[in-house]
């Protein structure tokens, strides 16, 4: 699972999924590239991986132009894009507004494509490369109160079998993990927003998942270490459910 | 900031910085069906590679590629690696029981169990006999729930126990004559969710690995048809068939610590056919 000499961009690698993301590709020996939006956080992590952070919003296609050529312009080239920026919206499809709807789609879904596009043309000057998206078991199964999150994640994980097709004459492979519940600042922030957070864990977390537990930050970077790497050569076009057994139920 | 065009290297990653990679099953003991040849055998190097003890077991000690020299035992040997082969139906309940019994005498314990062993068969369903139909099924279907069925209880005594069903595509789509296979190979892909369902809460994950055309014993016949391989290599959408190894690396990846938060999955390892 060496990355050494690989040159990786994490997008949303301030906090959670992404930081630890960040982590693990570095530990395999990944140069790493943050893109954020929060800059103070962003650095930091950057700062402890021994990589670079770039002010973005992935949602614009010059900033997701402007993050891939930082990369490759620092460290020589890209192999690995990791589409992890996204936000959550905890409302139902009756109460979310156009404009929620359109920011929700255009950085959990919009974003993901923009940044593919913009790495790809980096990717085939190396001979090939790999993406991983960060989708959600709530790409695969249904969720109340949270429509466009759904409906987001679940583009993202068929945009991911979409752009296999596409990339792999490039041997660019892509691939997608669908985390469960996860302990991050984003996932705390959606269990505060219901009306019984103390109910909705036990329900959702400790019953719903058959592991009987949520998942760490690092079990899910593991995962995206492992279809970012040569380990997962001959993998592309799948979608990876890392979510302690929910959407086999 | 300047175009990409003419990328200028710096700071070299430097190799010899970095601290060692770790074996990922560290005296854990693996029992691997099938190893004989093709995947099992890869799977069994593999994980005797990253520092596991093995039980493998097959109908017959030798490969099916003469390629694949010597004897899986012996090359998990020179890994430096704890091994011991036995001669094993896996649809014979009788056998599993022995093989049980050797797992318990050897190593008083289990930590992973590989399911791999499996047979072929490339028919319509109307010329499929039922005795064939009984013993595809027998294999590679009743073979994985009776190995399970004998793991469970020593996996519960396990720290990180995981168990690996070598499925396939076919268990998810149909392509190629292949009736009875592809029943077979759908409904271990249902046991694996359901074992995984029902275990998860006591730590046990149990996942699948869903291979494509991987060059094996078992696809040579239809790799040395060009009608056939064409159709495989067009459905590949990458620039290669599988290789054995390409599936041992996802079976150690959901063995192993890395897939901690992943159960009841089947991983498609088949270079993209099953996206299209």
């Amino acid at each position: 699972m060496s990355l050494v000499a690989k040159v990786a961009v994490v997008t949303g690698g301030a906090r959670g999924i992404g930081a630890a993301t960040a982590i693990a590709l570095a530990d395999a020996g990944a140069r790493v590239v943050i893109g954020d939006l929060e800059a103070e956080a962003g650095r930091a992590t950057a700062d402890a991986v021994g990589g670079e952070f770039v002010l973005a919003d992935i949602s614009r296609a010059a900033d997701a132009e402007a993050l891939m050529n930082a990369a490759a312009d620092r460290f020589g080239g890209l192999d690995v894009l990791v589409n992890n920026a996204g936000v959550v919206l905890a409302k139902s499809a009756l109460e979310t507004s156009e404009e929620e709807w359109d920011r929700v789609l255009a950085i959990n879904l919009k974003g993901a494509w923009l940044c593919a596009r913009a790495a790809v043309p980096h990717m085939i000057r190396r001979g090939g490369g790999a993406i991983v998206n960060v989708a959600s078991n709530a790409g695969l199964v249904g969720f109340p109160n949270a429509a466009a999150y759904c409906a987001s994640k679940g583009g993202l994980a068929h945009l991911t079998k979409a752009m296999a097709l596409d990339f792999a004459p490039f041997k660019v492979r892509v691939n997608a993990v669908c985390p469960g519940h996860t302990r991050t600042p984003m996932a705390d922030s959606f269990v505060a927003s219901q009306a019984d957070p103390e109910a909705f864990l036990d329900d959702f977390v400790r019953l719903q998942h058959p592991l009987g537990r949520m998942a760490e930050p690092e079990e899910i970077a593991h995962c995206i270490r492992f279809l970012a790497g040569d380990d997962a050569s001959f993998v592309t076009g799948a979608v990876l459910p890392a979510d302690g057994g929910f959407t086999a139920r | 900031m300047t175009h990409p065009s003419s990328p200028v290297p710096c700071c070299p990653p430097t190799v010899a910085s970095r601290p060692a990679e770790k074996v990922r099953l560290d005296g854990r003991v693996a029992l691997v069906t099938g190893s004989s040849s093709g995947i099992g055998r890869a799977i069994a190097v593999l994980f005797a590679k990253e520092g596991a003890d093995l039980v493998i077991c097959d109908l017959q000690p030798e490969s099916r590629l003469p390629e694949e020299v010597p004897d899986t035992e012996d090359v998990v040997r020179v890994h430096g690696r704890r091994v011991s082969f036995h001669r094993c139906d896996v649809a014979s309940e009788n056998d599993i029981e022995v093989l049980f019994g050797a797992v318990k005498r050897i190593y008083g314990r289990l930590d992973i169990l590989v399911n791999c062993a499996g047979i072929f068969i490339r028919n319509a369903v109307v010329d499929v006999s039922l005795e064939e139909w009984n013993r595809v099924v027998a294999v590679n279907l009743t073979g994985y729930y009776m190995t399970i069925r004998a793991a469970i209880p020593l996996l519960l005594h396990s720290g990180a126990p995981s168990i690996v069903n070598i499925s396939s595509i076919h268990g998810r789509v149909g392509t190629g004559t292949a009736a009875t296979y592809a029943a077979s190979k759908g409904g271990g892909e249902n046991l694996t969710r359901q074992v995984a369902v029902d275990y998860g809460s006591r730590g046990i994950r149990c996942n699948a690995v869903a291979p494509g055309t991987i060059k094996t014993a078992m696809s040579q016949p239809f790799r040395s048809n060009p009608e056939i391989l064409r159709e495989y290599e067009k459905r590949t959408l990458l620039p290669r068939l599988g290789e054995p190894d390409d599936v041992a690396f996802a079976a150690l990846y959901l063995a192993g610590p890395e897939s901690s938060f992943v159960t009841g999955h089947s991983l498609v390892v088949d270079g993209g056919w099953t996206c299209a």
